[in-house]
């Protein structure tokens, strides 16, 4: 099975292949914590400057029961919990911890792998998933132990309190390759460690009960595997590896997956693809949940892939928390006057406005912009050259959603399903006129969205 | 460490490369084989209606902008393009004061009317031929043999001898339509407009740019596959009153209308299926009237009456992601 079908969608570079090992940074001097790195409400701190933490200890305890505790990176001394730039852009309430270097575990040692632990029961495993602060990779994301979980939330009715809505999930996909081309982490981090990527695969099909699961590989250059691994790999534990062309944009979006896996199009801000039967995963998350099930091991950091206009572009496993400015010095520093630095990649990442956010689940990738390869957008009117509408991979009109949500004529755009966009970028980057497309359309999603939890 | 601050954008953070100017300037490239089958063909004179007809387009544009206080975009090239296609749609014999003429029309009227943003709704080529067709006749029918593209050069070819359009001809005397010569409707040799009557630099053209994706291709093979069809079934009912289908496409404008005028992009949908539509459209359109209307050519015509039915084929399209719930059903 290929997703080679789809002509929709941009063609961008192919990752070359190249300088793949991953290596670890050395934890920094400090790291910053925010508060909020998954969807949802932020966690309170419950440290304070001054107290001693060691690694696994939680420094900010979840508000509500769906929520993910928040633990030290580092062992050290709590410096300060105040307002610090976050990697969303604001400033958020984070807790900086002085590292002292020592790297002690709160439970004394590096947990080791507990085989009998798979037999656990589901709530088990989730409980464990939640106790070691797992966070799915990616902007938006969940907590893991909420990703996975297989019951939904109470669904309140009218003077009711309603009954746990169990769903069954069939397909399980997980992603070994970014959706940005330019940035290989998802990749490495399957080649380096398959040991680890085979007891996640276990714990999540035991956990979601999948009976179907698809693990998504490069096809081209991008790969570390050789197809006789990725076989031994698959065929024990029934595993469809599925050929992907990450370059063909956004072909291994969540949303195109699955309709080319599961058959099923999910668009629209409400239907989640969890709520019909498909959870897709990152490859590096399924990593952290076999080792937080198995070892009880929390998710204190996470590979990133720096690239672009840095002298030594990386693989490197950072600390959560550790701050931009500390892992572009260590892959040598700019490279010429830097223009921009992004979470992610040229397509989805996010431009950081300091060097001082901190590394976090949000980021799989760090790409470094020179000052001369920004590019301006000018927002030209439309030449209604239809260019963004046969790009467009979820078949929307992005022109005429572009000048609705331009004029902020909300209520029209959502006659154009405004809500179904993924916002890939897509309708931008073949754009002549140079519209910043996809900025008015997520400007309309926004104030649609917030619009509708008010009322 | 560099202490000087980052840019914040929105992603993405990086462009395809298109540009509206990188646009045109790649239609040109399509246009240049018909450019230099018209400068073959015409020689001096279609050099002049060129020249006249890109620098009064140009020269307009220009002035419009600096009186009305436009952003003066120019540079962009889309004015000279439209000069351009407006002399290639326009016979040898148009006096050069009409050509200009023609062209001011064109920008005045056609485009900046509507704002100097890519807004107009009908192809300002189209209303600056069509209001000057309809005004000077005469000056705007007068046609030349063109030089031999095949056989020898006839000495002194200075020497131009005027003759009728075939599609004009045929408009008197159907049974004219019978005696086809596909291979100088081919290269361009019969009378006609400048650029319109060598089809083989045309098509070459047209794919030029249907290949560099800068036309989509929905409009070229929906035009000419519905007039081809519409051709051959009136020719099989009656073939003593309606031509055979090579004639109804080679001559006359319709090929050029096909791959450069009717792919426009401001006037025509932006789907794929609309834009198929649009095409047969204008082809069954030209035909109608070339058969039944008043004028000889229709395609000018089909080209301003589907340009106003495009925004009602703008919502015929692809059906947006989740609307139907299976992908591949």
């Amino acid at each position: 099975m290929s997703v080679f079908a789809s002509s929709r969608g941009i063609r961008l570079d192919k990752p070359s292949p190249g300088h793949r090992d991953i290596e670890n940074l050395p934890p920094p001097r400090t790291v910053v914590l925010p508060m909020r790195q998954a969807a949802g409400q932020s966690a309170t701190p419950v440290v304070a400057a001054g107290d001693e933490v060691a690694i696994g200890t939680i420094v900010g305890e979840p508000a509500d029961a769906v929520g993910v505790p928040i633990l030290a990176s580092v062992s050290g001394r709590v410096a300060a919990v105040e307002e610090r730039p976050g990697p969303e852009g604001r400033d958020e309430l984070s807790v900086v911890i002085e590292s002292d270097g020592e790297d002690t575990w709160a439970t004394g040692a590096p947990p080791a792998v507990d085989p009998a632990a798979i037999d656990l029961p589901p709530r088990e495993m989730l409980e464990r998933i939640r106790g070691a602060g797992v966070i799915t990779s990616g902007f938006g994301a969940e907590p893991s132990h909420r990703d996975l979980a297989t019951a939904i939330d109470l669904r309140g009715y009218v003077g009711v309190s309603g009954a746990p809505v169990m769903r069954s999930v069939e397909h399980l996909i997980v992603r070994a390759v970014d959706v940005d081309p330019g940035v290989v982490t998802l990749d490495s981090v399957l080649s380096a460690d398959l040991d680890g990527a085979r007891q996640g695969f276990e714990v999540v099909k035991r956990v979601l009960g999948a009976t179907s699961v698809h693990l998504v590989l490069d096809s081209g250059a991008g790969r570390g595997l050789g197809s006789k691994a990725i076989e031994d790999f698959c065929d024990p534990m029934e595993i469809w590896p599925i050929e992907a062309r990450p370059w063909q944009y956004p072909s291994v979006n969540d949303e195109m997956l699955i309709a080319r896996i599961a058959g099923i199009e999910v668009g629209g801000a409400y239907r989640e693809p969890r709520n019909m039967g498909v959870v897709v995963e990152n490859i590096d998350t399924v990593i952290d949940v076999g080792r937080a099930v198995l070892a009880a091991a929390p998710q204190i950091d996470r590979v990133v892939h720096i690239t672009g206009k840095v002298h030594t572009p990386r693989l490197l496993r950072v600390r959560i928390g550790t701050p931009l400015r500390d892992v572009i010095e260590a892959c040598g520093g700019f490279k010429g006057e830097p223009g921009a630095v992004l979470f992610g990649g040229v397509m989805r990442g996010r431009a950081q406005h300091s060097l001082d956010a901190p590394v976090t689940r949000l980021s799989g990738g760090i790409t470094v912009l020179g000052a001369d390869e920004l590019v301006e957008f000018t927002n030209d009117p439309c030449m209604n050259c239809g260019a963004c509408v046969s790009a467009c991979p979820v078949r929307l009109r992005p022109n005429t959603l572009s000048m609705l949500c331009e004029y902020d004529r909300f209520e029209d755009a959502l006659g154009y399903d405004l809500l179904t966009c993924i916002e890939c970028g897509c309708c931008t980057w073949v754009c002549p006129s140079r519209r910043a497309n996809v900025h008015f359309l997520l400007h309309g999603k926004t104030d649609v969205m917030a619009r509708r939890l008010r009322s | 460490m560099t202490n000087k601050l980052l840019t914040v954008g929105m992603a993405p953070h990086r462009h395809g490369g298109r540009t509206i100017g990188g646009m045109v300037r790649m239609c040109f490239v399509g246009l240049l084989p018909v450019i230099l089958a018209a400068l073959y063909l015409y020689r001096g004179k279609a050099l002049a209606i060129l020249l006249v007809g890109v620098i009064s387009a140009v020269a307009a544009e220009t002035a419009i902008s600096i009186i009305l206080r436009k952003p003066l975009k120019v540079l962009d090239g889309h004015a000279a393009l439209l000069g351009c296609l407006l002399a290639l749609m326009l016979p040898a014999g148009t006096p050069l004061w009409l050509v200009m003429f023609a062209a001011i029309l064109c920008i005045a009227l056609g485009k900046m009317v509507f704002g100097n943003a890519w807004n107009y709704p009908f192809h300002p080529a189209i209303v600056a031929l069509v209001l000057v067709q309809l005004s000077w006749p005469e000056d705007t029918s007068r046609c030349y043999k063109p030089l031999p593209m095949l056989g020898e050069t006839v000495e002194g070819g200075e020497r131009w001898e005027e003759a009728a359009d075939p599609v004009a001809a045929v408009k008197v005397l159907p049974r004219l339509g019978q005696r086809v010569n596909v291979r100088e409707l081919m290269w361009g040799d019969h009378p006609g407009a400048i650029g319109t009557t060598s089809v083989i630099a045309i098509v070459l053209g047209g794919l030029i740019l249907i290949g560099l994706r800068v036309i989509p291709w929905q409009i070229p093979v929906g035009l000419l596959g519905s007039a081809w069809l519409f051709a051959y079934i009136f020719h099989q009912v009656d073939p003593a009153a309606y031509p055979p289908p090579e004639f109804s496409l080679f001559a006359g404008a319709l090929m050029f209308i096909a791959f450069f005028v009717a792919t426009e992009w401001v006037t025509t949908p932006t789907t794929g299926i609309g834009n198929l539509l649009f095409g047969a459209g204008v082809g069954v359109m030209t035909l109608i009237i070339r058969y039944w209307g008043a004028s000889a050519e229709g395609a000018f015509y089909a080209v301003l009456i589907m340009n106003a039915v495009a925004p009602l084929l703008d919502r015929l399209g692809p059906i947006p992601f989740g609307r139907r719930l299976k992908a591949n059903a």
